[in-house]
């Protein structure tokens, strides 16, 4: 066991003990009569969690737990059981697919959270792979998140395991032999390679491969606030973009200012602010992270890629960025913003490659993002959230609805 | 210009009037490099160069990096002479680094002024730390290999102290000393490995090293676990083996003539064509006196690629020329290696893990 996860209860399998595979077949078989979507001891295990995670001290300093907590309160989780509902098509009942086995991201800590709420809402049993590179925010919420199964109804304690094997295909592949569902986080390559090895027959994959993602700000919106008003947009930009590094696949990367009017002292205006709420907000870029992003941005000079760069701050170098549709080599994050001018909103069509998840937007209207989405057509953005939304994890996860991924229909007479 | 030599004794020009010869020369290669490498003349045009500069400071500069991801040379295809590459761990990009015959020979001649200076310019018997197999690898031509056969060029009758295994070799190290131990040598190795696998090993013999000279390189990063830095390391050595010249030496194989040598004061001093200043990375202004930053490295030795003004992946603070001392110049401490960046993207999620 690592010393990473010392501390978490977890069943380490090393594949030389057939018992453990007999031990974990038991686990899988022994389906709980209450599994349904969205049972009582399941939301209160959700509630309980988010009251956990809002009772922990220094949690306001947290962002992307206090989201979480948020969105494991009771009222959003009603919100989305009847949501949940009114998507079912008619004359159909709702079942569980049964074990959901999780591969997690090590960049963003708190999505395992969110998968596993999703997986015993839908009424199913989750199976985490817990990584050697879990960070200090996964290694606490797995705590925290052991600490409320041990209370929690003994159908919902039993639903949940967390697992951790060296990488080794013929181990993932007897736990897969576990899983309905299998849902994979991670780089095209480990995606893929994962993809490989065999499942049952029945087992679905449900795959979060590499992602981008961009903001567009309309001029004319950004022109018409005021002081406050622009603060709390750049914030909202920062928080989106920089929370993780600017190391998720939801953090915008691309800035398009939208628009004809006025554009370099607007710009200067808005990244001074959004350098502002890093120094606010306590943001540093370490040192190495500060040097690869230096390194990228020169080397993207030399290419043709971008124009020029504006040092703003430690946490803000931007790049004019020639060629919307050209993605850079490398990404470090860090704070590098690749600035783009462009008419309208639908130009950004030509960015979209299949690669892109998230839209950060403000300033436009309903119409113009729909030009945009026909403009893209299947390229299109998997979401399109308002400044400040991009983190915020939902249901609807690149452009899949898990609670439907993790349920199957009885079509009934 | 200035009328003043740059090729007199290294080590010698005054920091006021070596800034002042070295900023039309680094303001000329701008422009060399501008004419002749493309992709840096796109970097130029990005940051606004109108092709002047008061101070050092102004002279452009990019990461050491790029050296690894792009091809960047002043010279055509055809002139390549040798192509040097860098140090690396296992997996990650290497430099390259293109030399035309001229820049080869230029490379040769900086080093040997350089060294010169603690010297002399007699070649003295050589023990080398390390193991004969160093210099017989011809596939790879690592940083170690290469510094090891540059510095073979200042001595004569080379041994090898180690065995393959890294282990003391007695029998050639005690030949060494019965041959050479009376008259003036050279000892030359990685600071770790003479620590490590030269000095811990041969301490106990009770060996008179008094007429040698060390010169060494390589970082303090492994010799931090041992609480070792440059004091403790020079005295420790004083003390059991007698050796009283050590200088240590710092340098890149993305900039020819930047051996940035250590002088009779324990401080790193540039030679009279290189010369260092160090950034805050949070502004990338220059830090003052004393202030830990990122170094930078300027030479007018790099004709062949635009490797004149370097932004390097290393810390450290300079202090202020002391009047009339020897050694002239700013004086330089290197603290270490920038730490790494860990990204822990989407992208790496489980393949790095491997």
């Amino acid at each position: 066991m690592t010393k990473m996860t010392a501390d978490i209860r977890l069943i380490k399998i090393d594949g030389e003990q057939p018992v453990e595979f007999a031990w974990l077949e038991a686990w899988r078989s022994h389906r709980p009569v209450t599994a349904t979507p969205f049972s009582k001891p399941a939301i209160a295990a959700c509630v309980a969690l988010s009251h956990t995670l809002f009772s922990m001290p220094d949690v306001k300093a947290r962002p992307d737990l206090v989201a979480l907590a948020y969105w494991l309160r009771q009222a959003a989780i009603e919100t989305m059981e009847q949501s949940f509902h009114a998507e079912l098509p008619a004359k159909c009942k709702v079942v569980p697919r049964g074990v959901i086995l999780h591969f997690p991201p090590t960049n963003v800590d708190t999505v395992l959270a969110y998968t596993w709420a999703l997986t015993v809402l839908s009424g199913n049993r989750a199976a985490i792979r817990v990584s050697d590179r879990l960070g200090e925010t996964g290694r606490q919420l797995v705590i925290q998140m052991l600490n409320v199964l041990a209370k929690s109804e003994e159908s919902i304690a039993r639903s949940t395991l967390f697992l951790h094997w060296d990488h080794d295909d013929r181990l993932t592949a007897a736990v897969s032999a576990l899983a309905d569902v299998r849902v994979v986080w991670g780089g095209d390559a480990s995606v893929s390679k994962l993809r490989a090895v065999p499942a049952t027959p029945r087992c679905r994959d449900v795959l979060f491969p590499d992602r981008r993602s961009m903001a567009a700000l309309s001029l004319k919106a950004y022109l018409s606030l005021d002081s406050a008003g622009r603060d709390q947009l750049a914030d909202a930009f920062f928080v989106d973009s920089l929370t993780f590094d600017q190391m998720a696949c939801s953090s915008p990367r691309l800035l398009a200012w939208i628009g004809d009017s006025n554009v370099e002292s607007t710009e200067d205006d808005f990244l001074a602010r959004v350098a502002a709420a890093a120094t606010r907000r306590r943001y540093d870029v370490p040192l190495g992270q500060q040097l690869a992003k230096q390194t990228l941005a020169a080397g993207a000079l030399m290419d043709g890629l971008a124009t020029q760069w504006k040092h703003v701050a430690p946490s803000v170098l931007a790049l004019d960025w020639v060629d919307v549709a050209v993605e850079p080599a490398d990404w470090v994050g860090g704070g590098l913003f690749l600035q783009v001018r462009l008419d309208c909103l639908a130009e950004l069509a030509s960015a979209c490659g299949s690669r892109v998840q998230t839209l950060a937007v403000h300033g436009f209207t309903a119409s113009e993002i729909e030009e945009l989405i026909i403009a893209a057509g299947e390229r299109s953005p998997d979401r399109i959230v308002p400044f400040g939304k991009a983190l915020a994890f939902d249901r609807i996860w690149d452009g899949l609805n898990l609670l439907q991924e993790f349920t199957r229909l009885v079509h009934c007479p | 210009m200035t009328g003043v030599d740059i090729w007199t004794t290294q080590f010698s020009i005054p920091q006021a009037q070596k800034e002042t010869v070295l900023l039309p020369r680094l303001i000329d290669l701008v422009e060399h490099h501008r004419e002749y490498c493309p992709p840096y003349a796109r970097f130029l045009r990005a940051i606004n160069w109108r092709g002047k500069a008061f101070a050092l400071e102004d002279i452009p500069y990019f990461p050491v990096g790029l050296f690894k991801t792009h091809e960047l040379r002043s010279i055509s295809k055809k002139d390549v002479f040798r192509v040097l590459t860098s140090s690396g761990t296992t997996g990650q990009q290497v430099s390259r680094i293109a030399l035309d015959k001229g820049a080869a020979a230029l490379q040769i001649r900086a080093l040997s002024a350089s060294m010169n200076r603690v010297l002399g310019s007699q070649r003295l018997p050589m023990l080398i730390i390390d193991a004969p197999g160093v210099v017989k690898q011809t596939a790879s031509f690592s940083a170690r290999t290469a510094g090891v056969l540059g510095m073979m060029t200042f001595g004569r009758f080379h041994s090898f102290a180690l065995n393959d295994d890294m282990s003391l070799n007695n029998a050639e190290v005690t030949s060494f000393f019965e041959r050479f131990g009376s008259t003036p040598f050279l000892i030359f190795g990685f600071t770790f490995m003479v620590w490590a696998y030269f000095f811990e090993q041969i301490k106990k013999f009770g060996i008179d090293m008094s007429s040698g000279i060390l010169i060494h390189s390589g970082g303090w990063k492994k010799l931090q676990d041992k609480a070792v830095d440059n004091a403790t390391f020079k005295s420790s050595l004083r003390q059991s083996l007698g050796i009283e010249r050590i200088y240590n030496f710092y340098g890149m194989v993305e900039q020819i003539g930047s051996v940035f040598l250590e002088g009779n004061d324990g401080y790193l001093h540039a030679p009279n064509f290189s010369e260092v200043i160090v950034r805050d990375p949070k502004t990338w202004q220059i830090c003052a006196a004393g202030t830990t930053g990122v170094i930078q490295v300027l030479s007018v030795l790099p004709r062949s690629y635009p490797g004149h003004s370097l932004l390097t992946e290393d810390i450290g603070y300079w202090l202020p020329e002391v009047a009339d001392a020897p050694w002239t110049g700013k004086r330089l401490v290197v603290l270490g290696r920038a730490p790494r960046a860990e990204l822990r993207g989407c992208s790496d999620v489980h393949a790095a893990e491997r």
